[in-house]
């Protein structure tokens, strides 16, 4: 069987480079991933960026820079929101190690020894699927929303999953991507790229008047005889991270 | 459109090892809660929980002992399945894994198999299948959302077998945090009741396995029920508040009932997510309420008994609702002595029979997330 689907927007953080094709920027910090501030990734203030944890403010900040290449706009204030203006678009994230950083970050509150207490605002982060949620909030998205993970984080698994949601029919559009921290995974892992990077899909017969569809440089492809394979302009693609550093040549997309 | 059958279904919670003594427990008004032994709760609200009796691990593996309980468990609901075909694709469902691993070791290299995305090999080669999948974590919708992508990839012909676990337990790591953040109760949670004060934890682990029509035919396996239909949708409203419409269940349970060809009105039973938190219980009332006629409805929570077993609540529960559509009987809900006005025509202490083939069994989660399935009885 071969799907395909439309990548409407792509947008990532990583060490070197953040935004999307058209908006790239050159990050300060080359050793890790660089620190985001609701001033530099946002373009519609959201209050809650500020209190979120280091590894959802990367997924939150890679999913709002696919929306913007897509042309999605956050949902103008919180009084505005209403089941009207809300949108059925489900977010698929894949990550190995999750929040992990956050974990240890919560656990170290408990420490007895030093007199502290647990938390409150730091256990609420401590779901690594949260900046699915904050995402949800942020545009009015009442599709699906959860966290694979899976041992390689690739991306890929997520991928497939969104195209499947494409492929029954049961949404138009799609976020789908994959949210790694920076943490030294364990040896024998195959360790993810650091980062994050997500993807607006759409389905190829949906008409929103804002592309042209007859790019195939713009899809992406499955075959799956055996197991899923993507193809990305008629590419292996091996991990979603692969698709952004494509990008960053910005003619590709 | 193929079908998806259960053919498989066990339960390892508070009431011990087996979807008989949950339904028992259940079914006598047992309660499974008990002192925790495992750390010091006295910095916290309550001292109550859920535990799963007797799951201590033979051996100390690097993350510690505690944390190595996640794999006694996964061990326990390994030796209830039986033979596994080589090609059943395992998925797991939790959310915190072995986290008090974190308690220990604070630096990389993470311990092996103690991460939620370590589970399903770990449990894939402890059943010798070469096809281990990936964890899903969405919150308390965890396992819930699990068994409906698993459903989905069987009904779009990409899979024909899939093993889902579902497992959480109850770490100082997790108890201290809803401790902190003011969902706990100080004693039992008292689900839909006026004077409920919040959730009692539980641990627990479920294992259903899914598979197609064809598959089923092939193989002689007995289906014990059918995922007739599921359905997933966000609030997008608060991300640890439910929306007080119930706007995110609302749409999911429509999805769900459409799925099954059910209309609301043939919907006559739900196994509800009930944590007994003031808000997360409101926003279910509304929710049923705007949806159904609540005279004609039949629900339960079993979160009064055993605990909110976080990921792996949606499994249990489905896993119950097997066992359910079996007996035909709702299990009374645990610590529910006055109901909330729009919960008295639905919810009782005492077990209620049905007559109907069909339950609808719910979830919510942080984030926003709802997730609704529908089983219903093979004729």
């Amino acid at each position: 069987m071969t799907d395909t689907a439309v990548i409407r927007g792509l947008g990532w953080v990583f060490k070197d480079t953040m935004g999307f094709p058209g908006n790239i920027r050159n990050t300060e910090s080359k050793d890790s991933l660089p620190r985001l501030s609701g001033k530099t990734v946002l373009t519609t203030p959201y209050k809650a960026f500020g209190r979120m944890d280091i590894f959802s403010k990367l997924g939150f900040s890679a999913i709002g820079f696919a929306m913007s290449h897509a042309g999605i706009r956050p949902l103008p204030n919180k009084g505005a929101v209403s089941t009207g203006n809300k949108k059925q678009i489900p977010l698929i994230a894949e990550s190995v190690t999750g929040c992990i950083e956050t974990d240890f970050l919560y656990q170290a509150t408990l420490s007895r020894e030093q007199g502290k207490l647990p938390s409150p605002a730091i256990f609420a982060y401590t779901l690594p699927s949260c900046f699915l949620g904050e995402a949800s909030i942020y545009y009015g998205l009442t599709g699906e929303a959860f966290m694979i993970e899976a041992k390689e984080g690739r991306g890929l698994i997520a991928l497939s999953a969104a195209m499947d949601e494409l492929a029954s029919g049961s949404y138009k559009t799609v976020v789908c991507g994959a949210c790694n921290s920076d943490i030294v995974t364990v040896s024998e892992r195959t360790s993810p790229t650091p980062g994050a990077v997500f993807l607006v899909l759409e389905a190829p017969d949906t008409d929103n008047g804002k592309r042209e569809t007859n790019k195939p440089h713009r899809t992406i492809t499955r075959n799956t005889p055996a197991g899923p394979d993507f193809y990305y302009n008629g590419t292996p693609l091996k991990n979603l991270h692969g698709l952004a550093t494509q990008a960053v040549a910005p003619a590709k997309l | 459109m193929t079908k998806v059958f259960i053919t498989k279904a066990d339960v390892v919670t508070a009431f011990g090892t087996g979807l008989d003594l949950l339904y028992r427990g259940l079914k006598d008004g047992q309660s499974g809660f008990s002192t925790i032994r495992q750390f010091d709760t006295s910095p916290y609200v309550s001292s109550l929980a859920g535990m799963i009796p007797g799951l201590f691990p033979e051996k100390t593996p690097t993350g510690g002992k505690e944390a190595a309980r996640i794999l006694t468990l996964a061990d326990h609901l390994i030796s209830r399945i039986g033979p596994v075909d080589s090609g059943t694709l395992v998925i797991t469902a939790s959310t915190k894994g072995g986290i008090e691993f974190a308690n220990t070791q604070r630096k990389a290299p993470l311990p092996q198999n103690l991460m939620v995305s370590d589970l399903p090999g770990f449990i894939a080669g402890k059943l010798k299948v070469d096809r281990a999948g990936f964890n899903i974590n969405a919150a308390c919708a965890s396992s819930t959302i699990a068994l409906a992508k698993a459903a989905q990839m069987i009904q779009n012909g990409s899979e024909d077998t899939i093993l889902v676990f579902a497992m959480d337990l109850v770490s100082e790591f997790v108890f201290s945090g809803f401790s902190a953040i003011g969902a706990m109760a100080q004693d039992s949670a008292r689900p839909f009741d006026v004077s409920r004060q919040g959730l009692t934890l539980g641990e627990g682990g479920a294992v259903l396995m899914l598979m197609g029509e064809t598959k089923l035919k092939q193989t002689g396996s007995l289906p014990l029920a059918e995922i007739s239909g599921w359905g997933i949708a966000g609030d997008a409203s608060h991300l640890t508040a439910p929306d007080r419409e119930g706007s995110g269940l609302k749409l999911a349970m429509k999805k769900a009932c459409k799925a099954a060809e059910l209309s609301v009105d043939q919907v006559r039973v739900i196994s509800t997510h009930g944590t007994g938190t003031i808000y997360n219980d409101a926003m279910e009332l509304t929710a049923i309420c705007d949806l159904f006629e609540p005279n004609h409805i039949v629900a339960h929570s079993i979160k009064g008994a055993i605990g909110h077993t976080l990921g792996a609540a949606g499994a249990i529960e489905a896993a119950l609702c097997v066992k359910l559509l079996e007996t035909r009987c709702l299990p009374g809900t645990a610590g529910l002595a006055e109901p909330e006005q729009k919960a008295k025509p639905m919810f009782s202490s005492h077990s209620q029979e049905f007559d109907t083939n069909s339950i609808l069994t719910t979830n919510s989660g942080f984030g926003g997330i709802n997730a609704a399935l529908v089983l219903r009885e093979v004729p």
